[in-house]
């Protein structure tokens, strides 16, 4: 499904000045699997996502990134999201003067649109919300008010899975999800994560915790360090991780 | 003496020959003297920096008009008098509470040199000279003024609010071409309340200043929203006076300008008495060409303790070859008051526009949607729901079709 290969890329400011964060990083994740990506802090897995889904400063240098066979970076990233790529952001936006509900039926319908479908209908967008809120214990108030302004850490998060569910992604980047949820909340997310999962869809989930990654069980379990995949394994890995700290995963990975 | 010769402006000129065919009159003489006395406003006259009317009239001169831009307040409710370039048209039935008189000989206009433009207006306004409208009571429906035109016209308006009134009035303020000049003078007495929406639209070869001027007794309460696409060259210009104490005022509204086009939001609060508040918030945002400018001025004179006075402009430059101006003042000379303003300029924030675009919004749509929630702000005083709509969708039809 996501085949990344010998990827480098550079984070560029507005003067154009940059430096290479990705360096030679290669992926494959099959459609119908989660793979998890952990990572020392500033290893480059948020640049990973950002540059997956295109955001400006985000220059890829050399090598492939391919959805399905076709290339991520000759879309724009509304082009991408109508293709299914879906990121729940580390540090959720807030967009003033847009309620929730408003934002994401624009969102639904803007990539109908890209991909020639209808628009939804207003009880039927309704009908959805109302059980996707329901699922992740979402108060339909939160719904009425603009995007994320004033909300708590945690509530960024569970609203990036409210737009999840709703706009039903194809390829989910998760950075960071499990970050400012409490304990009832990693669960609710976690299972909300769970509902997506099927042999169509591929998962990319980002986090520093063993404790996410007991609720969405990984097939694949990654060690970003310095720009590169520089370790793979099952579920196992995580757990090594999480007893041992990166040290000597990182070691075996340079000798 | 050749030299004072020289110095006569052609387009005042211009003027004085429309002045002259009213025969003697001290009344209009005295207005026209005292626009003439500063003469055509042009980028060094002060004040009149960013709107240089004597280019825009220039630049216009011969333009071929275009039709008359839609009235966004159409379909709404109420008796409409109606400014145009082919004379005044009354309501075709007097609503209730409202007294109207139109005047053959033109009153005086008392702040001709405060506002020179509207002076001019005021001593060129024909067929009337001008109309006053009396309203004595809390009104049901809105009073609409329509001012609309494809060639060259000069109107006078004065309304009152007497005692306890309240009214809600809507000015059109439209052109397809020519100069349009409007100056409209508001009393409020004591406890009055009046809402005063302006929807303004022109086309690219029309100059269009509307001037109003404010006076407010004790207790008063005057909220403006104002909502402008500019024109070739376009002033929405507010001169407002708390006479008395406790009186408040919400000089709010936004601009959204296209290329070629202008408009600039001037206003001059003077708080002469205690206790008076004043709300300012004004949004604007061009693309590229588009042209903006705000000056906003809050004068506190000494001894009007407790000013309450607030303003902010808030502008977005669109893209690249956008510009906005922008001169907040104060002028303070009492010693136990809240006076605040600010002013900011710039882009759309990139992570919120990446953000939408992530989610799968397009770029222009992203913008426009990040555009709209800028400017809604700006309508938030409106106190009817469905008014207050109309503006949204106004701005939300021109981020639509015009970028
Ligand atoms: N816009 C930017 N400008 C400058 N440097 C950047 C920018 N974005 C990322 N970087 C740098 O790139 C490196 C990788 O950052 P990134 O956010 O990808 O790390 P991360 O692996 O997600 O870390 P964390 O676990 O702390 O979230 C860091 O050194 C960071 O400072
Ligand atoms: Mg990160």
């Amino acid at each position: 499904m996501l085949v990344l290969k010998d990827l480098v890329a550079r984070v560029e400011n507005e003067d154009g000045e940059g430096k290479e964060i990705i360096k030679g990083l290669s992926l494959e994740v099959p459609a119908g699997e989660v793979h998890a990506i952990m990572g020392p802090n500033g290893a480059g897995k948020s640049t990973l996502s950002y540059l997956l889904t295109g955001r400006d400063g985000y220059t890829p240098i050399s090598g492939t990134a391919e959805l399905n066979g076709e290339n991520l970076f000759e879309l724009d990233p509304e082009e991408r999201a109508a293709k299914g790529v879906f990121l729940s952001f580390q540090y959720p936006l807030e967009i003033p003067g847009v309620p929730v509900m408003t934002f994401v039926r624009t969102a639904m319908n803007a990539q109908r649109k890209t991909r020639g479908e209808d628009e939804i209908s207003a009880p039927e967008f309704l009908k959805k919300a109302r059980e996707v809120a329901k699922l992740l214990k979402i108060d339909a108030d939160m719904l009425k008010r603009p995007l994320n302004v004033g909300f708590s850490g945690g509530e960024k998060k569970r609203l990036e899975i409210f737009q999840m569910l709703m706009l039903e992604p194809k390829f989910l980047i998760l950075d960071e999800t499990d970050s400012g949820l409490d304990i009832d909340a990693l669960r609710i997310v976690s299972d909300g994560v769970n509902a997506l999962r099927s042999d169509e869809r591929g998962m990319l989930v980002i986090t520093h915790y063993q404790r996410l990654l007991d609720h969405i069980k990984p097939d694949r379990v990654h060690v970003l360090a310095n720009g590169r995949i520089v370790a793979s394994g099952g579920p196992e890995l995580a757990l090594r991780l999480e007893k041992e700290g990166y040290d000597g995963v990182l070691a075996e990975a340079a000798a | 003496m050749p030299d004072v010769i020289d110095k006569i402006d052609p387009g005042v000129a211009r003027f004085a020959e429309i002045l002259s065919k009213f025969g003697e009159d001290p009344r209009r003489q005295r207005a026209f003297d005292a626009f003439a006395s500063v003469g055509i406003p042009h980028r060094r006259v002060e004040n009149w920096r960013w709107s240089d009317i004597r280019a825009g009239l220039k630049s216009i001169d011969g333009a071929a008009p275009v039709a008359v831009p839609a009235d966004p307040f159409a379909d709404v409710l109420g008796a409409v008098f109606r400014f145009s370039d082919k004379g005044f048209q009354p309501p075709a039935k007097r609503p209730a509470g409202v007294q109207y008189y139109s005047k053959s000989d033109a009153p005086a206009f008392a702040s001709a040199e405060e506002l020179p433009m509207g002076a001019l207006a005021a001593a060129l306004a024909d067929d009337p000279a001008a109309v006053v409208i009396e309203i004595a009571a809390p009104l049901a429906e809105p009073i609409r003024l329509v001012f609309d035109g494809q060639s060259d016209r000069f109107h006078h308006v004065a309304i009152i609010l007497r005692e306890g009134a309240q009214a809600t009035i809507l000015e059109s303020c439209l052109s397809g071409g020519g100069f349009a000049n409007a100056v409209i003078e508001y009393t409020l007495e004591k406890g009055a309340s009046a809402e005063r929406l302006v929807m303004q639209s022109g086309g690219a070869s029309t100059v269009q200043l509307h001037t109003a001027k404010v006076a407010l007794a004790a207790d008063a309460r005057f909220s403006q929203t104002v909502y402008a696409t500019g024109s070739k060259l376009c002033r929405v210009e507010t001169r407002l006076v708390h006479e008395g104490s406790h009186s408040e005022a919400i000089l709010n509204g936004a601009y959204l300008l296209g290329d070629g086009y202008h408009c600039d939001f001037t206003s001059h609060v003077r708080h002469a008495d205690e206790d008076c508040k004043t709300e300012q918030a004004v949004k604007g945002a061009a693309l590229a060409g588009g042209k903006g400018a705000f000056q906003g001025k809050f004068y506190v004179k000494r001894g009007a303790q407790r000013t309450d006075a607030n303003m902010q402009h808030n502008a977005l430059l669109l893209e690249d070859g956008a510009e906005i101006n922008a001169k907040p003042e104060l002028e303070i000379y009492a010693d136990d008051v809240a006076c605040a303003h600010g002013n900011t300029c710039g882009a759309l924030d990139a992570d919120q526009l990446f953000y939408l675009r992530q989610r799968g919004i397009p770029e222009a749509e992203a913008k426009a949607l990040l555009t709209r929630s800028f400017v809604a702000d700006a309508f938030a005083e409106i106190s009817d729901e469905a008014l207050q709509e109309l503006f949204l969708d106004a701005a939300h039809a021109w981020l639509t079709e015009v970028r």
